[in-house]
């Protein structure tokens, strides 16, 4: 495989661009529902819960190296326990594939496009994933550093709202109560959703396993520090009980600045925030077509792109029609979420050292 | 996936064998030169431009043929003639001081050697016969380059002549490491293509991947230069050339030095470069030639025109449809009043607009050059005035439409300028139907095709793609000759360092 | 057969783009509202008058045209001039917005839900309370050469670079009306029938989101601003002063003022501030025509020293009977004393609460003259 390679500072990229998604807009929203001004400090925490889980995610990778999710699972549980959990991860990113996609279309039809059909806006995301999840890793590895440029403009234009902030919101420190904060951290948790894509990635990375660790570990880090600045700009800039009337407040923010040259540069923010999604859209899609191309024993996914396509569109359309429809959709990927995320692959970690003898005899 | 026609075909042909040749025709062993002369002329329909000129040599009949219009006289009367009459007996090849002679039996092979300028000795009771190089080939003499002027440097430029070319590239190299090799493209044509490469610096996988695939090539004849460069690409159906191409020595020589290989072909006056990146496109050798802060300043200003060139249209289209809110107070009535009483929506104008442009381009390259000049004012003024006073096209529009036109062609190299005016259509197809969101769209399409795309198997976007930070130095700024020790490893050299220092003294005082 | 399926896939996916452009907005057919004045009218409803710009591009003129309606609320209005219109009205660009001061008592929030609920409308476009009704000055469709709306835009801004009224735009505004701890405090504006112009006449104190009909003049308003650490750029404030048992006219320019704020717990009024406040000026003019003498530049500092803390001392009497919690004092109580703010109930303990301002002057520059 050493074509289809990819190196350190790629796969840092890539897990960094997976993990930027959609989830950004609404979080100050929504971890303020419970956490109140000490959001900020919910989502450090929800930082380090996940540097655990990926040592727990590396651990795996470093003890079956060389393999696949997909392939350590039949490894791990026989072909008939394998292939079952690899239908359900399959099924699993498909419905996180289509939540991506219905929470952005949601966005762009109450900001920007009102009129347009839904089915129309779906069709445009899923057209671009559909020509791209295509390619192998080390495409997939060039096309995300590239795109990471514009982390630096976001950065850039949520830094305006530093201007008017007035710091005494966040005062006094602590005030939810630890109990509060403890649990909007699960909230932040499941905003840097992307850090897993390392199961699947790691036997492509030409370097050593401590290497992409390190990695992970440090884009972990930067999308916490990231999120925690863009929180903490939102609660600077709004009042407290400003917030709870605006579920999305980073889009307000760059609605209300002012700017001699372009007035509204939420707009051109909410069309480039399009680049972040299909990242996160096409390394999911590549997932699951490389979980069905182990289903099926085939050489390549590229056929199963399609297929994963069909069923996203067909449940993006389904779950786009009404705002509910899109918030009962998250809620239940919240519980999948635990599910495939956090339980089983540290289940699969200690089942791998349980087996500690016949596995590394095969490895 | 036929999606979007940008991949590249699947290679089904069946392996070619190289030997497919006729049988040889022999001439026999003592063979009358009548009859060989017999057999010359019926092989050849009985044309008239052969000439003949009979000797005694050696004691026996001998017969000079050859191609009148392709003969230098003096070589032919004093190198060749000369001697034969002069000495009228010995060894063919210490007689005759021509300085190429090739002894051959076969038909084919001495017709092939006549049109390429040989004199052919025919002698009585003889079993070989001797092909005498004599030509002179009427060819254009080395002058400034046409399409690619620069202000400061190298004024020469290719000529239609191999040799000639071989041999401004040859005086280039003096230490003897530029390699050439010939090979033979086209059955009826025959044209000698010559790639070159510097031997010590180029990589051979690369190498004898271009070899390899010229010496596949199966047509008739190379008619135009474009047959090898559609033969070598990897994508031929992508909008982005990868090969580039250029009528200037002194470029060939700095693309042979990073270790690329280069391609020219007879009778064809570019020389074609392999394998290039997609910023290669963009690096003009004034850029080398002038201080290094005027070429980053250049450089980047070609950067940003690209980005103009592409994006421009699309983006006002989009913002006078979609999103007129972003534009600022002052300037938004500006515009809608010079929207007031035009017709059509925005992306008619556009493609009017557009279409008038080109149409003046194809228009001025066959213009006699005495008409040229009216017909740049008429074009220019004239109708650029009077369609917006017939409120056909708004004058924002025709602004948008200029500016956009002029920036297309800052850049160095004609293919891309095309690739860039073929590229923005979708763009403003995409603006009109979506807003930013098309935009964004047709760019996310675009960025993720360049990644994709493969020059002769060297990545398309490399110092970006796989990012290196140290191939950016010469990327979007021309930084100074002092930073640049390395080699870029956009072509994979074998060797990286290229120079030691350049200021020695500097450093030594 | 798998390659026609795909090509009929593409040839469906490429259709379904062309059947339309959705989103289209032509810029040839929008309307621009430049201005809108809400009044009151018996019945609950809501009386817009709207300038509606346009632009004949033949004489390169500008014209307004004013459109009155009357409606259950703001959106409604709008509907309603739509049916008079020959375009799609866009208040996109919309700068100012009028209010009239018997309409912004019943409170503002009410009537700008719909500007926050939309996401094309402008939220840096800025509020203003009109003594009177606004349609009179809507009516005046063109202040010199200037269209109303422009004009009002241009007064505004002025008003704000001499620190007279404070800066608020929609948002910012939002952010104060859903903070206990801060009051709104938004210009006041008259029409001037003598010069058919507008003349900016202070700052209307808001009690939440209702105005409290307590308004500031523009001296008053300019010291507000210093207690609030609010000035803007210029500040040129001049009054009579006593030297010597004559009255002089001194006229001064504000060129930094540091205002802090001292919270301390008190048993009697709840909360007890003292906000000292540093001014430094340069004076512009002074009816004397000599300032030579230290002892002189002493005696000026002092009587301006007199006459602003008497102000300051008005001023924070104004904000507490409307109120109104500029300062924001609320919110450092919130912040820094936690265990006070739960005590208080800040709507109704903020009348209680002693407010202390201590004005110091310091004349830095006396101008080109002595």
């Amino acid at each position: 495989m050493n074509k289809n390679s990819i190196s350190a500072s790629q796969l840092f990229f890539t897990i960094l661009q997976t993990q930027i998604g959609i989830g950004i807009l609404g979080l100050p929203y929504n971890l303020f529902k419970t956490a109140h001004t000490d959001g900020w400090i919910s989502m450090l925490i929800s930082g380090c819960i996940i540097q655990v889980i990926t040592l727990f995610h590396w651990g795996l990778t470093h003890r079956l190296p060389g393999l696949t999710l997909y392939q350590m699972t039949s490894k791990l549980l026989g072909k008939w326990g394998g292939n079952f959990l690899n239908i359900g991860y399959v099924f699993y990113y498909i419905i996180v594939s289509s939540v991506i996609t219905v929470l952005y279309v949601n966005v762009l039809k109450r900001w920007l496009y009102h009129l347009t059909p839904a089915y129309v806006l779906v069709f445009l995301l899923v057209v671009i994933a559909l020509y791209f999840a295509k390619e192998n890793v080390r495409n997939i590895g060039r096309f995300f550093t590239i795109v990471s440029v514009f982390l630096i403009i976001l950065v850039l234009l949520i830094s305006n709202a530093y201007k008017e902030a007035d710091v005494r919101y966040l005062f006094p420190i602590g005030h939810s109560g630890i109990q509060n904060i403890l649990l909007a951290s699960k909230e932040g948790s499941i905003s840097m959703l992307g850090f897993e894509a390392i199961l699947i990635l790691a036997p492509f990375v030409k370097a050593k396993s401590t290497m992409t660790l390190k990695m992970v570990m440090l884009s972990n880090c930067i999308v916490t520090v990231l999120y925690v600045y863009i929180i903490i700009a939102c609660y600077l800039f709004f009042s407290p009980d400003e917030i709870l009337i605006v579920p999305e407040p980073v889009l307000y923010i760059l609605k209300a600045t002012q700017n001699s040259v372009i007035e509204r540069i939420d707009l051109v923010f909410i069309t480039f925030w399009i680049i972040s999604v299909i990242t996160s859209l096409i390394m999911y899609v590549y997932i699951s077509s490389v979980g069905m191309q182990e289903i099926f024993k085939k050489k390549t996914h590229r056929p199963f792109v399609p297929i994963v396509l069909i069923f996203v569109t067909g449940l993006s359309i389904y779950f786009s029609k009404t705002d509910n429809l899109v918030a009962a959709l998250s809620q239940a990927t919240n519980y999948l979420i635990y599910v495939f995320i956090f339980c089983i692959p540290i289940c699969l970690l200690i089942l791998s050292w349980i087996r500690k003898g016949t596995v590394k005899n095969e490895a | 996936m036929a999606l979007l026609i940008k991949r590249r075909p699947k290679r089904t042909k069946s392996p070619i064998s190289l030997e497919e040749k006729e049988p040889k025709t022999e001439i026999e062993l003592g063979t009358n030169v009548e009859e060989i002369l017999k057999m010359l002329e019926e092989r050849l329909d009985y044309t008239s431009d052969i000439g003949q000129r009979w000797l005694k040599f050696n004691h026996e009949r001998a017969l000079l043929v050859y191609f009148v219009p392709l003969m230098d006289s003096i070589k032919l009367n004093d190198h060749v003639i000369k001697p034969l009459l002069i000495e009228k007996e010995g060894e063919i090849k210490e007689v005759i001081q021509a300085a190429s002679i090739t002894p051959t039996k076969d038909l084919d092979e001495m017709i092939s050697l006549m049109s390429r300028g040989a004199s052919v000795l025919l002698i009585e009771n003889d079993p070989l016969v001797y092909a005498i190089d004599s030509t002179k080939t009427a060819t254009r003499e080395v002058n400034q380059a046409l399409n690619e002027k620069i202000i400061r440097g190298s004024q020469e430029s290719f000529v239609e002549s191999l040799d000639k070319n071989l041999n401004l590239m040859r005086q280039r190299f003096l230490d003897g490491s530029l390699i050439v090799r010939y090979i033979e493209v086209g059955s009826i044509s025959r044209t000698r293509v010559a790639v070159l490469y510097l031997k010590n610096i180029a990589n051979v996988e690369i190498c004898n991947t271009i070899i390899n695939r010229i010496q596949q090539i199966e047509v008739d004849g190379v008619d135009s230069g474009s047959i090898i460069e559609e033969a070598l690409e990897d994508s031929p159906l992508s909008p982005f050339p990868q090969l580039l191409n250029t009528e200037r020595p002194d470029r060939v020589m700095g693309n042979l030095l990073e270790g690329r290989m280069a391609v020219l072909t007879n009778g064809n006056s570019s020389a074609l470069i392999a394998p290039v990146n997609f910023f290669s496109f963009y690096q003009s050798p004034e850029d080398y030639n002038t201080r290094a802060l005027y070429g980053s300043f250049f450089r980047l200003l070609r950067i940003f025109s690209f980005f103009v060139a592409m994006s421009l249209p699309a983006i006002y289209i989009a913002t006078i449809s979609f999103h007129y809110e972003l534009i600022p107070l002052d300037l938004v009535f500006t515009v809608k009043g010079s929207l007031e009483n035009v017709p059509f929506p925005p992306i008619v104008e556009a493609f009017i607009m557009v279409l008038i442009l080109e149409l003046l381009k194809e228009a001025s390259l066959r213009l006699p050059s005495s008409i040229a000049q009216t017909i740049g004012v008429v074009g220019g003024l004239v109708i650029g005035t009077a369609i917006v006073e017939a409120s056909l096209v708004s004058n924002m529009m025709i602004i948008v439409i200029a500016l956009t036109a002029v920036s297309s062609f800052v850049v160095p190299s004609n293919e891309m300028s095309t690739t860039l005016r073929i590229l923005s259509f979708p763009m403003m197809i995409g603006a009109a139907v979506f807003g930013y969101l098309g935009i964004v769209f047709v760019l996310v399409l675009i960025v993720m095709h360049l990644v994709i795309l493969e020059s002769i198997t060297m990545p398309y976007l490399i110092p970006l793609a796989p990012f290196r930070f140290s191939g950016l130095k010469d990327v979007f700024i021309r930084m100074h000759q002092i930073y640049l020790n390395e080699k870029p490893a956009n072509a994979k050299p074998q060797k990286r360092k290229r120079q030691k220092a350049i200021r020695n003294w500097d450093s030594n005082e | 057969m798998k390659h026609k399926l795909i090509k009929i896939f593409n040839v469906c996916l490429v259709l379904s783009f062309l059947t339309g452009c959705w989103d289209q907005k032509m810029l040839k057919d929008t309307m621009f509202l430049s201005t809108v004045a809400y009044e009151k009218q018996k019945g609950n409803k809501v009386i817009s008058t709207i300038a509606i710009r346009s632009y004949t591009s033949k004489e390169g003129l500008l014209v307004n045209k004013t459109y009155h309606v009357a409606g259950e609320s703001p959106r409604d209005d709008r509907t309603k001039i739509n049916q008079q219109v020959s375009g799609i009205v866009m208040s996109a660009k919309k700068r100012i917005i009028l209010f009239e001061d018997r309409l912004a008592k019943e409170g503002i929030l009410e009537l700008s839900d719909v500007l926050y609920r939309t996401p094309e409308s402008p939220l840096t476009a800025k509020y203003v309370i009109v003594e009177g009704k606004p349609s009179t000055i809507v009516e005046l469709q063109q202040v010199g050469e200037e269209l109303i709306g422009e004009y009002l835009d241009g007064v505004v801004h002025t008003a704000e670079a001499n620190s007279l009224v404070p800066i608020e735009t929609l948002q910012s505004l939002c952010t104060v009306l859903f903070d206990e701890g801060k009051g709104l405090a938004l210009p006041y504006m008259k029409l001037n029938t003598e010069n058919k112009t507008v003349d900016v006449i202070g700052t209307a104190l808001f009690n939440e989101d209702k105005f409290a009909g307590i308004t500031l003049n523009p001296e008053e308003s300019k010291v507000l601003l210093l207690l609030g650490n609010q000035k803007d750029k210029y500040m040129i404030m001049s009054h009579k002063i006593n030297i010597h048992d004559k009255k002089y006219v001194v006229s001064y320019d504000v060129s930094d003022a540091k205002a802090k704020m001292n919270v301390k717990p008190d048993a009697i009024h709840g909360v007890k501030v003292t906000i000292p406040l540093r001014v430094k000026v340069s004076i512009n003019e002074f009816t004397k025509n000599e300032m030579s003498s230290s002892a002189l530049t002493k005696n000026v500092q002092e009587e301006i020293e007199k006459v602003l803390q008497k102000k300051a001392e008005k001023v924070v009497g104004k904000l507490q009977k409307a109120n109104c919690d500029f300062l924001e004092i609320g919110r450092e109580v919130a912040a820094y004393h936690p265990s006070i703010w739960k005590r208080l109930k800040w709507r109704q303990d903020y009348k209680n609460i002693s407010i202390n301002p201590k004005v110091q002057v310091e004349i830095i520059h006396r101008g080109i003259i002595n």
